[in-house]
């Protein structure tokens, strides 16, 4: 019924509905994209990958208009286009959605998913039926089968749905071309779900998407095509019904060796960590590990195959597990996070802003947030002391601009994770779980919270690290387990760890 | 925390509240009574206090603020070279052969060198070898040359005959300056043809710097950062763009956070 509200892109399948001919973009000294042919067909998934600082992202952003060109020539539906601005390409039907959200917060669901049909209503003066947009979206809901309010207002909702969101804002609109970047990282396998049919039906109706993804059965099931990205240049395009699981493995991982990461080899002391049988839901199976005294435990997977909630059992996040947690000794029912907390467990999660910080609080009262009762004297707080504990933090960690009566949110992802991070260390938390603690943050920042965790293993402190990041994960780790299903499927010692292995491990176990 | 930090933190809390007591403060700054006590007895010695039973009561207020902080940026570069050694002592083990070129940072990983077995340390700094007497499980191989007395190290084509009788498994090159291209620099034409010997005699290179050679070029260059190392030891307070560009650069940083206090 809905389809009644749609255009139809009406390209045939032979000729590309959008097609990059020998474009050309300087960026800095060192790169620069050269002579990228890529074509985007009409009701086809295009899946395109590469390592970070590839040019993935860069050539996302020359499509949907945030960057121009310096050479060559960008077609849509026959024509040439020149895109100046974002809103540029996206009258003319190229839509993008990243990391980032682009929601209004305090706007009901049904306001935001119609946000755009409301803003560009021809007519100065046109009234706009609420009430049948309110109908239209619960309708929509009815059909994808989801179980939101649709007069809630975007805030209430976590970052998983807030992308789902902007999926339906997507959907509901006329785009021809659909740029999905890494929509479905913090996705389950029920959002997912509902991805994948989104997509479908996007398909059906004949809008080519753009799927840029590092999962690598994500890839195999829903995409059409495959480019991939390396050093600025497309060096592999293909139908994907030729190419094999282990085409992509070594694909993947012939590319550049890099090792630009900060790795001390601390001597590791006693277990301080045991894990024995661990079991939630069937999310998590059989899990059994054990980590040691300074040292780095890396915890490698698919999006589902359980290293999230395997950091949230551990942080007492769930509702109940089976199977025996000890550290140093001692055995204990973690049932929430001040359990945890007592033991000196400490979680990092993904998506601080969301999952750990007080948003509406300053950076001084977020980093002391954990450790009050070391500045408490008499019912009272020392606030002096505190502050001046707080401020060593912040300078030695850099979280900038560092002063302490700012505003969390206003801070930058990287400095929200350091303060994250911060915060914990104060406390003197000994059993560190980071999760995906420097996705999306600048490279800066990046190198700080490693050598954060360089600080924290030679005193004396242990880190687990939950990363999608193969790099980071051979980079950092002395060890490294692998997750598929919920279950540990192997374990590499650092000196035998290899990107090839572990991909093949998490994808085919 | 530094006791740098500890003692102006002592000292703002007891202007503001007059007295203070040891068991409150040992909490709240994470250390034992007795670290606190031993604050106190120098404040005492500054006449900054009166030690109490069991805390302190501050002197009247015309003693107090004639501390000026013109010796703290001193105290800062002497703590930063501290922490930056504290980063290159991990990256040595047990039957290393090491060299270190002369300079603070280096001198300040020599005196830590006291739990490593079987070492062998190679330097043209005469204040190193002199520092490496103390422990006499380490075994100093000390170049000879002509004495240069800014630096109190040996240099020119006579260390560098001497060099190359030897060839070490990690060599700390301690340099002054290094520009926004990451070319590497220092301060003498001696120094910078001694490393670049010593570089040919080196299976594995780190470089030490303060974050202050990184606002400066000296004029002598020893090469391109990437050329030289895979490693680099400085403070943690550089340029957010010098980190991205090291790091582009695969070249691994490694920073001297010092933020987690004491150890567990």
């Amino acid at each position: 019924m809905f389809t009644n509200y749609f255009l139809y892109g009406g390209t045939g399948m032979n000729i590309p509905m959008l097609s990059l001919h020998n474009v050309n973009k300087y960026l800095t000294e060192d790169f620069s994209l050269q002579d990228i042919n890529l074509d985007f067909y009409s009701g086809e998934v295009h899946s395109i990958i590469g390592e970070n600082g590839s040019g993935k992202s860069s050539i996302i952003k020359i499509i949907s208009g945030m960057f121009s060109i310096d050479y060559g020539e960008i077609l849509l539906d026959k024509t040439r286009v020149l895109f100046k601005s974002i809103s540029d390409a996206r009258k003319l039907g190229i839509y993008c959605i990243s990391h980032d959200t682009t929601l209004f917060p305090n706007l009901s669901i049904y306001e935001n998913i119609f946000s755009d049909a409301i803003g560009n209503s021809n007519r100065l003066f046109s009234t706009i039926n609420l009430e049948k947009l309110r109908r239209k979206c619960y309708e929509l809901f009815n059909e994808f089968n989801i179980n939101l309010n649709v007069d809630a207002p975007i805030s209430t909702l976590n970052y998983p749905q807030q992308q789902l969101i902007e999926l339906f804002k997507v959907y509901v609109s006329s785009a021809k071309v659909v740029i999905l970047d890494e929509v479905s990282s913090s996705f389950t396998s029920i959002e997912k779900n509902i991805l994948f049919s989104i997509i479908s039906k996007l398909k059906s109706r004949g809008v080519a998407i753009i799927y840029i993804t590092h999962i690598i059965d994500e890839i195999k099931m829903i995409s059409d095509k495959l480019s991939i990205v390396s050093q600025g240049k497309i060096v592999y395009s293909k139908d994907i019904s030729n190419i094999t699981d282990e085409d992509i493995i070594t694909l993947l991982s012939v590319s550049l060796h890099k090792n630009p990461y900060p790795k001390l080899n601390i001597k590791l002391g006693e277990n301080v960590l045991l894990v024995d049988n661990l079991q939630f839901q069937n999310l998590l199976n059989n899990v059994s590990f054990k980590l040691k005294k300074s040292e780095i435990l890396g915890i490698t997977g698919l999006i589902d195959s359980g290293r999230s909630i395997l950091g949230q059992c551990l942080f007492g996040n769930v509702n109940s597990y089976k199977g025996k947690i000890s550290v140093n000794g001692i055995t204990k029912k973690i049932s929430s996070p001040s359990d945890a907390i007592e033991l000196g467990i400490a979680l990092l999660p993904d998506y601080p802003s969301l999952n750990s910080l007080f948003e509406c609080f300053n950076l001084e009262k977020n980093i002391t947030s954990a450790s009050l009762k070391r500045f408490e004297s008499r019912k009272y707080l020392h606030k002096d002391i505190m502050y001046e504990v707080t401020d060593s933090y912040i300078k030695k960690l850099n979280i900038k601009p560092g002063n302490q009566r700012d505003k969390i949110s206003h801070y930058s992802s990287g400095n929200q994770q350091k303060t994250v991070l911060a915060k914990w260390m104060m406390s003197r938390a000994k059993i560190y779980i980071l999760n995906e603690p420097t996705r999306g943050i600048d490279i800066a920042s990046k190198i700080d919270v490693y050598n954060s965790i360089n600080d924290l293993v030679r005193k004396g402190a242990s880190i687990i690290l939950i990363s999608s990041d193969i790099d980071e994960i051979l980079g950092m780790c002395d060890r490294t387990l692998v997750l598929a299903h919920g279950e540990i499927v192997s374990e590499f010692n650092r000196n035998d760890a290899t990107k090839e292995k572990i991909i093949s491990k998490a994808i085919h176990d | 925390m530094f006791a740098i930090e500890r003692i102006k933190i002592i000292k703002n809390y007891l202007t503001e509240n007059k007295q203070l007591e040891v068991n409150i403060l040992s909490k709240m700054l994470n250390v034992s009574e007795v670290t606190i006590r031993r604050d106190l007895e120098k404040l005492e010695k500054e006449g900054f206090i009166t030690r109490t039973h069991g805390g302190a009561v501050l002197n009247s207020e015309d003693i107090i603020s004639n501390e000026n902080s013109s010796n703290d940026t001193t105290y800062e570069y002497v703590t930063d070279s501290n922490d930056i050694a504290d980063i290159a002592i991990e990256m040595i083990n047990d039957d290393d052969v090491i060299m270190l070129s002369n300079g603070i940072i280096n001198l300040s990983i020599a005196k830590k060198l006291t739990d490593k077995k079987n070492l062998t340390v190679v330097t043209n700094d005469i204040l190193i070898a002199t520092e490496l007497t103390n422990h006499q499980t380490v075994k100093v191989i000390l170049l000879g040359g002509v004495m240069d007395y800014s630096t109190s190290a040996v240099f020119g084509t006579l260390t560098i005959d001497n060099l190359n009788l030897f060839f070490v498994n990690k060599l700390f090159i301690e340099v002054n300056g290094i520009s926004n291209n990451l070319d590497v620099t220092v301060s003498s034409i001696n120094m910078a043809s001694l490393i670049q010997a010593s570089i040919k005699n080196s299976n594995e290179r780190i470089v030490l710097c303060s974050s202050e050679a990184f606002k400066k070029n000296s004029f002598y260059k020893i090469g391109k950062l990437a050329e030289i190392t895979e490693k680099i030891i400085t403070s943690s307070n550089i340029d957010d763009n010098l980190k991205t560009e090291i790091f582009n650069n695969n070249i691994q940083l490694f920073t001297s956070i010092n933020a987690f206090e004491n150890r567990i």
